[in-house]
């Protein structure tokens, strides 16, 4: 890649997330286009300005600035933009052949769409698959097409048990699996938890491994052992959340007199604390609960949910789900961490 | 008897003949042996026997240890050669200890008086039985390796780079496979013992023309073409029901042994056959697939389109749902649908039903006109199956509406919404086309001002089925669709995609199919796509 032409300016960067976050469709694009007339190489274009505008508008949504609805409209002006740029890729095919894939159950394919493209920039053949992709379909796509180098996408740590079936299928082909997005979180450890081949923490660190770093062949992966219990709450999980918001309606008046729509997002609040709860046993890490138990009373604080109640939610939580030791010393772990 | 421990040396005492003690102790019935005798009782017996001092130094040996351990000397260090430790004596286990090429067992013995005697056992015949049993039961485990890493991938370029990797273990460092497929001969090759594939952009060479891959069976080595390769080579052909279809090719290594790699061989053949015929059924499953399901949709000046397709979690992804939008002399056609059943049956039904609706809607047929027709043809194939679809066409107006007109063959009715409009379904239900002799098929007309989406969507959207055993419903989908009032199609479709996994976490479906179109209105840099 050349690193002839004018990187990225903070004006322009500027410019665009304006123009994104007022979800100007045409104004954007045209701004994409404007940077790669002026000599803005591709991989600043994607990395300067659509990675970084697409992470605020993930921000936004997970701090709940942003509706879903809005979300949705932004990112899709974020892929227009990408394939806007993409177009503009003539490199020709060099490097080997890397499938890109976001774990089942993963919708933001943006992350995933940026690499294969800065990808196919560097001379990659490049099979994009977009968003969710299951183990099966993707194994029935590697029998098929039989990649040098599957590269997994994980945004949310919530897809990481289906990314674990990703990898398993992948390495049963011999084939090594390239690990990143935020899911995996800030370093190589869940990643080769699951058995990925190798993490990269971002775009330009995934490219230089593909280009010199990883296996042609690699081995199946080993069972995981931590994997039982998140399978095991799956049964579970909705009637345990529906279980623990009885009881803490019992507790706190004001949740007893919560109306259907605000009592179904406190069920899928405590759904989702008992989702993270087991996916901690799966990565082998308190630290996944207790970091989203913090980001969980930031969002209700936002809400004026006063910070007892989930307190509260997580007490309930360990006393119905009683059948699960293994999920109930991880939610103690977040309990204390709450206190 | 009595070996002085001091004094006089030990050897020297027991070589001399003259140096006896004949003196019989008082009470013992046991007659004392003289030293001479001793000392033949001992060169007389296979194993090697040792005696030093407390210090190791030795003193004394045998026959059987003259020859066993060339380098004894009186006087100097117990030693079993470089650096093999002297075990303690009276260990619990045996010592094992390698001279010259022979394998021993160590043992040492308090035997009195100071003295340590040391008996070496020769066991090379049982270390190489033992050796033989590892190697075997190693041998078993490879192939056992290399049976389950096979299994695995029906791909036959992923298959060939395990296989090789694994002849890399085995201590093959080049290995190839030729092999004939149809009319074209295969060499795959690895290079580096198969760690270098991924620079290299075709691994896979093709050699067209006569000679097959099959006639360079045989073992004649010379005969054998692998670019780039010198030195010998070992084949072993690959069979399958007593046929052979290719060979591998091993460089000659010490390591490998011959065995191994023919019980490899009749593995890697099985499994090979297996992949290209997989590869060969797949790429008639692909053609079918490109002619059959989604294509593209076009660009349509005043309109957005967008699709989201996500079919039921099974391998074989032809059939079920189906959408296109086609150009005609006014306009456009679009059509979406569902085929009862599954698999190349209903592909062919769905095949049918395109191609019937799009040469009706060429003669300028309307689309309930279109349904009649098609349920005509369906019916009089005597076939007991049918077909849910909605199929309409659309206009762009000048003032940047868009006009359609469109009829429901029994498939969920499509939704239309809105800037300000709450999204509500239109049309009749209909009823399924294929199954009634006297269906009879309206036409609805909707007009979609500027920013106004209309929803099409088969019923794998609301049967969508979460492990509580709910249903995703019409109502959850109309509460969705408030929420994409103003988004573009692409967002539109992608956000109701989005939610109906969500919702169905993980559980198996039905295909999912959703197609939107939009009217953008006249094209304006600045107009917001969100209102």
């Amino acid at each position: 890649m050349t690193t002839l032409g004018s990187p990225v300016s903070a004006q322009r960067y500027e410019r665009y997330l304006a123009e994104l976050s007022a979800l100007r469709e045409h104004r954007v694009v045209e701004l994409i286009d404007d940077a790669l007339n002026d000599g803005v190489p591709v991989d600043d274009v994607l990395l300067g300005l659509i990675a970084p505008g697409q992470a605020e508008v993930g921000r936004r949504w997970a701090c709940n600035e942003w509706t879903v609805a809005q979300e949705h409209a932004a990112t899709y002006i974020s892929e227009r933009a990408l394939m806007m740029a993409a177009a503009r890729i003539t490199t020709p095919v060099t490097a080997g052949t890397l499938l890109v894939c976001c774990a089942e159950g993963e919708w933001h394919s943006l992350p995933a769409r940026l690499l294969a493209e800065m990808a196919r920039a560097h001379g990659w053949r490049v099979t994009f698959l977009g968003a969710s992709m299951p183990a099966d379909h993707l194994a029935s796509f590697l029998d098929e097409t039989g990649p040098d180098v599957v590269a997994v996408s994980c945004s949310l740590a919530t897809a990481l048990p289906q990314a674990r079936n990703t990898i398993e299928a992948v390495r049963l082909h011999g084939i090594p699996v390239l690990a990143g997005g935020a899911g995996f979180g800030h370093d190589d450890r869940y990643a080769r938890h699951l058995g990925a081949t190798a993490w990269a923490p971002d775009a330009r660190a995934a490219m230089s491994l593909l280009d010199g770093g990883l296996p042609a062949v690699v081995r199946p992966a080993p069972p995981l052992e931590s994997g039982e219990g998140w399978w095991r709450l799956q049964g579970d999980r909705d009637a345990l959340a529906e279980l623990a918001c009885t009881l803490l309606a019992e507790r706190w008046p004001a949740v007893a007199e919560y109306t259907p729509e605000q009592r179904r997002h406190a069920v899928d609040d405590l759904g989702r604390i008992l989702d993270y709860a087991a996916i901690a046993q799966f990565v082998d890490d308190d630290g996944m609960l207790v970091r989203f138990l913090w980001w969980t009373r930031e969002i209700l604080a936002a809400r004026s949910v006063p910070p007892p109640v989930l307190h509260a939610g997580v007490a309930a939580l360990i006393e119905v789900a009683e059948q699960f030791p293994a999920a109930r010393r991880v939610l103690r772990a977040g309990l204390d961490a709450l206190s | 008897m009595s070996l002085a421990p001091e004094g006089a040396r030990a050897a020297d005492a027991m070589a001399s003949t003259d140096a006896v003690d004949p003196g019989l102790p008082d009470g013992t019935s046991v007659p004392e042996i003289d030293p001479a005798r001793l000392r033949a009782v001992l060169d007389g017996t296979a194993e090697a026997v040792v005696l030093t001092d407390q210090a190791r130094t030795v003193h004394w040996w045998n026959v059987a240890a003259q020859d066993s351990l060339p380098a004894l000397s009186v006087g100097a260090p117990l030693n079993f050669g470089g650096r093999a430790a002297v075990p303690e004596p009276d260990g619990g286990s045996a010592h094992r200890v390698d001279l010259g090429g022979r394998h021993f067992e160590v043992r040492g013995r308090h035997v009195g008086d100071g003295w340590l005697a040391w008996y070496l056992r020769d066991v090379t015949a049982q270390q190489t039985r033992e050796n033989s049993l590892l190697a075997e039961r190693s041998r078993q485990a490879l192939l056992a390796k290399a049976g389950r890493f096979f299994v695995a991938t029906l791909n036959v370029e992923r298959l060939l780079r395990t296989a090789f990797d694994l002849l890399a273990e085995f201590g093959v460092a080049r290995s190839a496979v030729a092999f004939s497929q149809g009319d074209h001969d295969f060499l795959l090759t690895s290079l580096d013992g198969g760690r270098s594939h991924r620079r290299s952009p075709n691994p896979v060479r093709t050699m067209r023309g006569n000679h097959r891959a099959v006639g360079l069976s045989g073992h004649d080595r010379a005969s054998v073409p692998v670019p780039g390769w010198e030195g010998p080579v070992d084949t072993f052909e690959l069979r399958t029901y007593g046929a052979p279809f290719g060979m591998l090719i091993a460089e000659v290594s010490d390591v490998a042994d011959h065995d191994l790699l023919i019980s490899f061989a009749e593995q890697l053949a099985g499994s090979l056959q297996a992949a290209v015929l997989h590869q060969q059924r797949g790429s008639h499953t692909d053609t079918l697939r490109d002619s059959l399901t989604q294509r593209d949709l076009p660009a349509i000046d005043g309109a957005g389109l967008a699709a989201a397709f996500r079919p039921a979690v099974e391998r074989d992804r032809i059939g079920g749902d189906f959408y296109e939008v086609t150009a005609t002399a006014e306009g456009w056609s679009f059509t979406l649908g569902d085929v009862c059943g599954k698999g190349v049956e209903a592909a062919v039904l769905s095949g049918q039903a395109r191609h019937v609706l799009h040469t009706a809607s060429l003669l300028g047929l309307g689309p309930a006109a279109r349904l009649d027709l098609l349920n005509g043809v369906i019916r009089s194939e005597s076939t007991r199956r049918f077909v849910t679809l909605v199929t309409g066409d659309l206009r762009v107006r000048a003032d940047g509406c868009l006009l359609i007109r469109l009829a429901n063959g029994g498939h969920p009715r499509p939704v239309v919404l809105g800037g300000s409009r709450e999204p509500a379904e239109i049309t009749e239900h209909g009823v399924l086309v294929g199954a009634l002799a006297q269906a009879r098929f309206a036409d609805t007309e909707v007009v979609l001002a500027p920013g106004e989406t209309m929803v099409l969507y088969t019923d794998g959207v609301t049967e969508a089925r979460n492990p509580a055993g709910e249903f995703y419903g019409t109502e959850r989908l109309l509460r969705l669709l408030r929420d994409c009032r103003g988004l573009p199609a692409a967002a539109t479709t992608a956000y109701v995609e989005h939610d109906v996994f969500d919702f169905l976490r993980g559980a198996g479906h039905d295909d999912v199919a959703v197609l939107a179109i939009q009217a953008t209105g006249p094209h304006a840099p600045d107009e917001e796509v969100h209102g």
